[in-house]
């Protein structure tokens, strides 16, 4: 029981990370790694910062692994700029 | 498992390799955790560079037993305002209307569905309105219709 745990634990699966212009990035994850890594390593990939990881509509948070989330090998990821509507409210 | 719940299956499927950017479409979870294969909870974001940009429409789907033969049934919220969306909130539009009406072709799939009503959102068909409020605003008054769809883009933000 505790060997299959571990085996699975260990199993790879793709993710691919999609942005608003349809750029894909590809990682190669474990089941538990948790996501602060895929982020970082994104962001240094792209040279951005202040993205949302959404899947399934759900914001992904930087402790969740793979597994927390039933992902599946090949699962899509979207990469969306953080953006704010309107105008900042000025001081008075 | 019948003709309908394996090829939603198979949507299902394919929607998680490879979707369209923003959209979100997965069925409906029941309260004791079962799924309702029949029954999908969408979302749809409205196109940049269009006043229904930054609202992110929520969209049911309804599949009948007789799915793929016929289209499944769309759902925005009641009251929803648009030229061809129905007081109820069902969609109007020809692709998932049933043969000799509509076009429905058991081939469609459902992100074409889906990005064919985001399609819709900002290019309505005026020839086959839905409902007055939307279609009377869009036809008279259009300053004051485009200043309707961002309020209304407005009370569907990104889910967060």
């Amino acid at each position: 029981m505790a060997d299959e745990t571990v085996k699975q634990e260990q199993k790879h699966i793709t993710l691919i990370v999609k942005n608003q212009v349809g750029e894909e990035v590809q990682f190669k994850v474990k089941l538990n790694t948790v996501f602060e890594k895929v982020f970082k390593a994104y962001s240094d990939k792209k040279g951005v910062q202040n993205t949302k990881f959404l899947f399934d509509g759900h914001r992904i948070k930087a402790t969740d692994t793979p597994a927390d989330l039933d992902m599946e090998d090949g699962d899509t990821i979207d990469a969306m700029l953080e953006q704010l509507g309107g105008s900042q409210r000025l001081s008075q | 498992m019948s003709l309908a719940a394996a090829r939603l299956a198979q949507e299902r499927k394919a929607w998680r390799k490879d979707k369209p950017f923003g959209f979100i479409a997965k069925p409906e979870q029941q309260p004791d955790g079962a799924v309702n294969i029949k029954k999908w909870k969408c979302y749809i974001p409205g196109k940049a560079g269009t006043p229904w940009e930054g609202g992110l429409y929520p969209l049911e789907l309804r599949f009948a037993d007789s799915y793929p033969d016929t289209p499944p049934e769309c759902y925005f919220p009641a009251g929803f305002f648009h030229p061809n969306v129905y007081g109820t909130g069902k969609v109007c539009l020809s692709i998932v209307n049933p043969q000799p009406i509509g076009s429905w072709k058991p081939s469609i799939t459902l992100a074409q569905i889906l990005v064919g009503i985001q399609e819709l959102l900002d290019t309505p068909n005026i020839q086959s309105p839905a409902q007055m409020p939307a279609y009377q605003c869009y036809r008279t008054k259009r300053a004051e219709y485009t200043q309707l769809v961002r309020k209304q883009a407005a009370q569907y933000p990104p889910l967060d």
